[in-house]
């Protein structure tokens, strides 16, 4: 049989960080079906990639503002323009780096969904030829393309709730190009989604079955019968089936170097009980975990190998990741990894040193607020005081997270409320990695959503935001638009200190070795008018630069440190000419 | 300026230190100011205790500036937020 497993538009993530679409199709490798992975947000680049016009389109309201204000960014884009140009494939782009933003920044910016806030699938489909022709186009050029290489059945995998639509559209278009294999809906996004809604989609004629929960055994089912000429039986794909967790592991390739390798730990949660959460329906609402045998030896096999290893789970508890950090010193696993916490006293300044001493350094800290108010709210089960009590002992142990995220936007918080996050954040300014801000969603399915009285939440059709997540509520909240603003520019100045400090110490690393070479590339440089200016192909920053700066970095393409001032050095990591990722793994 | 002034922050303005990014925000008007380091190190100082002369003390060791810099620097920076209405004058009575 011919199988494809489709990842949908648009995702930020490459298909291989997605673990359930690894295990789905190693389980069915596994089985002698060969599965063909086809991510359709590096197939749009590769589209675009083929078409100059189709390309010059992403830029073409951004160059007539630049040229209209007679600003330096009209060059830039032109030149930037060219060189996207140049590299011509996906595997070129994200070879130099350049993917990623290229995606972000000039393709998702553009060809978003959004706009469509509020309407059916059915409605965008219609408009979408002359909304977003490119989109549309690039739509039936897929479903073209994956009719004429006559799958047997296509996969079409949902993990994030943003990708379903993007995902029924493509089924749309499959079924108007009288594709004849079998289309099949699965991922963590449409177990969540109700099995009425999904199956008034399949009688719509967007796809033919849906698959919830594990799905390995089901899908493996559903090709034997596909094969075998049987029935396939709807009712059985929707049931609440697990495989053995013990059974999801992950192996070592070398494809895995230098990524991030995300492994199974649990499914559910051990708290399991935070109001705007739906994570906690995609199991059977027991927490399960891997036996920590499996998973060391699981871990062992990425010992001493360049990876760093993303440990999945809710949050681990304390005694599990006093178990694991300990097996790994014992069992001398060189590794560095992270997994997710939640705010919880257990965790106190020895298990934290003891987590430092295991290479445990890219944790993940969801403590969502510091405001008592807004904790109880969320039902997160510890109070402001347990939180400070938790950062202390982290600070006690020197140990820093990779990543502390905050929510703000519930309904009943006042500015104030939301500003002590920024006071706490402060406070802790130097235990904390990146920080991480999202406005509450509410979704249906979570404890806000399905008791809207009960918490006093008022759905507000007027706040729609990205109301094309079929699952979400929109609501008022108490902040007007001035408030809401002021919050998350306090964030982005809040977070501004963060980036200012790994900037800092990435120069500082580099200055201590002033004979080594710099590691420039990306730099577009070039002259507007009368001033002299460098711009990145990794991000959307021009910098206007002294005459000498511009001859010096034009000058030499072997560049060493010592050639180039404390200030120049800065700029290049500000425009990610240099790689603040070349310095991490080297020093790994 | 009257040095011998204590001052400290009006309730609608909140100050948030993080060293080289640190920032006012004031509630009433939805503004954000960004400090530079030694305009952070003099809000971080306005506790309602010291007076603008211990501030210019704090400044002048911290920066290893004259007298006359120093205070130059922190009665500029007081004007500003005077005028503002970030910050007023503790009433000791």
């Amino acid at each position: 049989m011919k199988i494809a497993m489709v990842l949908p538009i648009f995702s930020e993530h490459s298909m291989r960080d997605y673990l359930g679409i690894n295990l789905v199709v190693n389980f069915l490798e596994n089985n002698d079906y060969n599965v063909e992975c086809i991510d359709l947000n590096e197939t749009l680049v590769t589209y675009l990639l083929s078409d100059q016009n189709l390309l010059s389109q992403l830029f073409s309201t951004r160059i007539a503002q630049a040229k209209s204000a007679d600003s330096p960014y009209l060059k830039y884009f032109e030149r930037y323009l060219d060189q996207i140009c140049q590299q011509g494939t996906v595997s070129d782009l994200k070879e130099n780096l350049f993917y990623d933003y290229f995606f972000k920044n000039a393709v998702l910016s553009n060809l978003n969904l959004d706009h469509y806030a509020g309407k059916s699938v059915s409605e965008i489909h219609q408009g979408l030829s002359e909304a977003m022709p490119i989109l549309d186009d690039f739509l039936a050029f897929s479903a073209k393309d994956l009719t004429q290489k006559g799958y047997d059945a296509i996969l079409i995998s949902v993990p994030h709730i943003d990708q379903f639509t993007p995902g029924l559209l493509l089924g749309k278009h499959l079924k108007e190009e009288d594709f004849s294999g079998t289309i099949i809906l699965g991922g963590s996004s449409i177990t969540l989604l109700d099995d009425g809604v999904l199956s008034d989609y399949v009688e719509n004629g967007y796809f033919d079955y849906f698959v919830k929960y594990s799905g390995e055994e089901k899908v493996n089912g559903i090709l034997d019968h596909l094969k075998a000429g049987k029935p396939i039986d709807q009712a059985a794909l929707n049931e609440k089936i697990y495989v053995d967790i013990n059974t999801q592991t992950v192996d070592f390739s070398p494809e895995l170097n230098h990524t991030s390798v995300p492994i199974l730990y649990s499914r559910g949660c051990y708290w399991g009980k935070c109001t705007y959460c739906t994570y906690i329906y995609l199991d059977s609402g027991k927490f399960t975990r891997k036996d920590p045998e499996v998973l060391l030896s699981e871990l062992e096999e990425f010992s001493g190998k360049p990876v760093r290893i993303s440990l999945i789970t809710e949050a681990l508890t304390p005694k599990d990741a006093r178990i694991i950090a300990t097996g790994i010193l014992d069992r001398k696993i060189k590794i560095t990894w992270g997994s997710f916490l939640r705010v919880d006293t257990g965790f106190d300044a020895p298990l934290f040193e003891l987590l430092k001493r295991a290479g445990c350094i890219f944790t993940a800290v969801g403590v969502e607020s510091a405001n008592d108010r807004v904790l109880q709210f969320f039902n997160k089960g510890y109070t402001r005081k347990d939180v400070v009590t938790f950062f202390e002992a982290a600070q006690k142990a020197d140990y820093r997270f990779f990543q502390t995220n905050f929510m703000y936007g519930a309904p009943m918080a006042t500015l104030e409320d939301e500003l002590d996050n920024i006071a706490f954040i402060s406070e802790f300014r130097k235990t904390m990695g990146n920080i991480a801000f999202f406005r509450l969603e509410i979704t249906k399915k979570s404890a806000l959503g399905r008791n809207l009285e009960e918490f006093n939440i008022q759905v507000d059709s007027n706040n729609m935001r990205k109301a094309i997540r079929v699952d979400n509520i929109p609501f008022s909240v108490q902040l007007d638009d001035k408030d809401l603003n002021l919050v998350e520019r306090a964030y982005g100045a809040a977070a501004d200190y963060f980036i200012r400090r790994d900037l800092n110490a990435a120069v500082n690393t580099v200055l201590e070795h002033p004979d080594n070479r710099l590691n420039i590339s990306g730099m577009l440089l070039y002259k507007y008018h009368d001033g002299y200016f460098v711009g990145s192909m990794r991000n959307q920053i021009i910098k206007e630069i002294p005459e000498a700066t511009f001859s010096n970095l034009e000058s030499s393409k072997s560049m060493h440190v010592k050639d180039l001032s404390r200030e120049e050095i800065m700029t290049l990591f500000e425009l990610k000419i240099l790689n603040t990722d070349q310095i991490f793994w080297d020093k790994v | 300026m009257n040095r011998e002034k204590t001052y400290f922050f009006e309730p609608h303005a909140r100050f948030f230190n993080f060293d080289e990014s640190s920032f006012i925000i004031d509630i009433s008007d939805h503004n954000l100011y960004s400090l530079g380091k030694s305009s952070a190190l003099m809000a971080a100082s306005l506790d309602g205790e010291i007076d603008m002369n211990g501030i210019i003390d704090i400044i002048r060791q911290y920066y290893s500036v004259s007298v006359e810099d120093g205070a130059g620097a922190v009665e500029k920076f007081f004007q500003m937020m005077l005028q503002k209405h970030l910050i007023e004058e503790v009433d000791l009575n």
